[in-house]
């Protein structure tokens, strides 16, 4: 992982641990009930909702709040709707959960096979949006995109789905690109493979280009991959999709690709659990499926002050409660003891500079943050680049004062989005 | 199982495992390395003082922190650091209440009214000095101070001597008592040796940045030079320069203060060779026998400004 020398003039090396080539995974049983969310859309007010405590589901059916909502779900089990409540997310995103009773009935919805003739634009936003990897196909209605890298590499640390799904499922990856091709609708798009260094080429993709990610943390983020490795250059502020290059998870290319062959919607999420004691065991579960299934069927014991981590441990997200259901994006399940915890702390930036030596963005965080401490956004946004940072965390890791840095910059973008948002409603009035 | 309750918190979940209290220490262990031999020097005197500043440093913050009503932070090692730096630039003899003046100043005046660690704009510990410099410079004068020592080595002050009798008088002093810390000066200024052994030690741990260092010891060498190669009649040479006075600890602990210096590295390398140059400028032709404490101070009210010299960052350059 990451190794600090005694030397301490000599920045840290942080590097992606090496994955050793795993084949096993443990699948976890279809649970008594699964809860799936819908993110809010802010013209229905939940009251009018459609779905009701009671309802009768079937498999594969595509669940919506309101006839007209754009965002759905599509129910993995047959069942009875329990209850729809409200859910808050990361970042004052709002959710509605809906959780689902199973009742094994053996009915199925199968309104997706149709679809396994033809990959479109418009099938592949009605029925995949919820898959694993949770794939964004409005890049290609948005943006002129002319190059898809496929993501084989993991951008945190201590997740492993990637490099997993492209040792074990390349042909599924092989018609995902097939299937992606056909969706974008641009007979000319290319495709390129981003395969950490330490791994090989599966023979089933050697019709594409391949990019090596090495394996120096953060260069498998997809900003880092635009310009390490394909020389495109992101201004600050803008994101990938702008230059032309969308980015797709080998775990989301291969979720499309089953999808298309077998005409089915892809339920099953890959993730990468890491115990307390640092193994790492390679789970197989149902999206909706409530975490604790996964701790139960793994032996894994939870007690006061731990830490559950959903992602990596760079940039995840720690979770509450151990009823949270598995999302499209849990690549990663990290259980921290209570004992390796450590906590930020509120002291002041002491101006070390650890974190200027370390930023792969060359950002002057040590001035940021008292911008941002001040609530100075916009003049942490014009002096200081707040917009050229890529969220990797690296200060915080170094931080001397133990600063929760990286939570300072992503609090600065989500308020300055926030006024955004604001100035367009009043423009728009 | 089912009532736990887990820790939430913001990404990232690791943590490299520094910690201010740690890089305090290691200051402070490199600081007492320099301070060392004058105990054995000058005995008692020097122990009573060197605590003395430490103990009152401490107290003064603890002091601060209890009339604010803030957290009290005297655990990150941060005042004891001050105290023990502060002592190092004076004369063994000094007299308590001078010591307890002077801390108070540093931590008071130089530190906790600005908010504490991390938000002063000078090095607090040349705040403190360069007041009770102002206030009672005779108690602060080297050779008034140690009149009552004699060793087998020149017992005056070789910097004041140097600005006081002209170049002939550095004949007396050897480089290697200068570097073994056989001179008179201040308790922890003297010993080249221990001084460069603890700021190398703080280098290679990374708990002082090198640029700063190295910069300013290249300023000084390299103007004393010129100043030297000039007319070596009026002016010392460089390794002179570098050896007496308050050089070396202004190297190692005064300029590379992390809150009062720059932190990118073309600004560094402008502090430190500006503060090298300053030196050497009021040495050989201004009024003041040492300018450390002056031309540190003078650089910490122009490092925000030069810091703002930096690489552009990602994303931000002209694209062809």
């Amino acid at each position: 992982m990451i190794k600090k020398s005694l030397f301490g003039v000599i920045p840290p090396c942080f590097s992606y641990d090496r994955y050793g080539e795993h084949s096993e995974s443990v699948t976890i049983q279809t649970p008594d009930s699964v809860t799936l969310l819908i993110d809010k859309e802010h013209d229905y007010p939940v009251s009018k909702s459609i779905l009701k405590a009671g309802d009768l589901v079937i498999q594969n059916e595509v669940l919506k709040i309101n006839d007209n909502a754009i965002n759905y779900v599509v129910t993995p089990i047959s069942g009875e709707i329990l209850e729809i409540s409200h859910y808050s997310g990361f970042y004052g995103r709002e959710h509605h959960a809906i959780k689902i009773k199973a009742i094994d009935d053996g009915k199925t919805d199968d309104i997706f096979a149709v679809c396994k003739e033809k990959a479109d634009l418009e099938n592949a936003l009605k029925y995949l949006k919820g898959i694993p990897g949770s794939p964004d196909f409005n890049v290609f209605k948005d943006f002129n995109i002319n190059t898809v890298v496929i993501n084989c590499a993991d951008s945190d640390m201590g997740v492993f789905t990637n490099q997993f799904i492209l040792n074990n499922s390349a042909n599924d990856i092989k018609s995902g690109i097939k299937s992606l091709k056909s969706i974008s609708g641009n007979k000319d798009l290319r495709f390129i493979l981003a395969i950490p260094d330490n791994l090989m080429k599966p023979s089933e993709l050697s019709d594409f280009d391949e990019v090596k990610v090495n394996q120096k943390y953060p260069s498998a983020f997809p900003i880092q991959i635009c310009e390490d490795l394909l020389g495109i250059n992101v201004p600050a502020g803008t994101t990938t999709e702008e230059q032309g290059v969308a980015f797709f998870t080998s775990e989301t290319a291969a979720s499309i690709g089953s999808a298309y062959i077998k005409g089915e919607i892809p339920f099953e999420k890959t993730i990468t659990v890491t115990k307390k004691d640092g193994s790492i065991v390679f789970v197989k579960a149902m999206m909706g499926t409530p975490l604790n299934a996964i701790f139960n069927e793994l032996d894994i014991t939870l007690t006061d002050g731990d830490r559950i981590i959903s992602g990596g441990l760079m940039t995840g997200n720690s979770v509450y409660s151990e009823f949270q259901p598995v999302l499209a994006d849990t690549d990663g399940l990290i259980i921290q003891d209570s004992a390796d915890v450590v906590i930020a702390s509120d002291t002041p930036c002491i101006n070390c500079g650890d974190c200027i030596r370390v930023c792969p963005s060359k950002i002057q965080i040590s001035m940021l943050v008292r911008y941002i401490e001040a609530g100075e956004y916009e003049d942490a946004q014009d002096m200081y680049d707040l917009d050229s940072c890529i969220e990797c965390g690296i200060c915080s890791y170094v931080c001397v004062a133990k600063i929760p840095l990286l939570q300072f910059i992503k609090l600065a973008k989500h308020e300055l989005g926030l006024k955004e948002l604001e100035m367009e409603e009043t423009d728009a009035e | 199982m089912l009532n736990n309750k887990y820790i939430v918190s913001h990404s990232p979940f690791i943590h490299i495992g520094s910690c201010i209290s740690n890089r305090s220490y290691n200051i402070m262990a490199a600081a007492f390395l320099a301070i060392l031999p004058s105990f054995f020097t000058y005995g008692a005197p020097a122990i009573g003082a060197v605590c003395l500043a430490i103990s009152s440093a401490i107290l003064w913050e603890l002091l601060m922190n209890v009339i604010s009503k803030s957290e009290y932070t005297i655990g990150d090692g941060n005042a004891a650091t001050i105290g023990i730096i502060f002592s190092m630039l004076l004369p063994a003899t000094v007299p308590w209440w001078v010591v307890i003046t002077g801390t108070g100043v540093a931590v008071v005046m130089g530190k906790t009214i600005y908010g504490g660690i991390g938000a002063n704009p000078f090095n607090p510990v040349l705040i403190g000095y360069a007041l009770l410099k102002i206030s009672w410079g005779d108690l602060l004068s080297i050779d008034e101070s140690l009149l009552n020592y004699n060793f087998d080595y020149t017992m005056a002050s070789a910097i004041d001597a140097l600005k006081n009798i002209g170049v002939e008088s550095v004949d007396k002093y050897t480089l290697t008592n200068l570097f073994l810390g056989n001179q008179a000066g201040g308790m922890g200024a003297t010993c080249g040796l221990a001084l460069l052994a603890g700021g190398l030690y703080l280098i290679a741990r990374g708990m002082i940045r090198w640029e700063i260092c190295v910069s300013f010891l290249t300023g000084i060498i390299l103007t004393s030079l010129i100043f030297n190669l000039a007319d070596p009649t009026k002016f010392a040479g460089p390794m002179f320069h570098v050896f007496t006075g308050f050089t070396l600890v202004g190297a190692i602990f005064l300029a590379t203060e992390d809150s009062s210096s720059p932190v990118n590295f073309v600004p560094m390398l402008i502090y430190g060779l500006g503060c090298g140059v300053m030196i050497i400028l009021i040495r050989n032709i201004g009024k003041f026998p040492d300018g450390v404490v002056l031309s540190i101070i003078v650089m910490n009210i122009v490092s925000p400004l030069i810091d703002k010299i930096r690489t552009k960052s990602r994303g931000k350059g002209s694209y062809a």
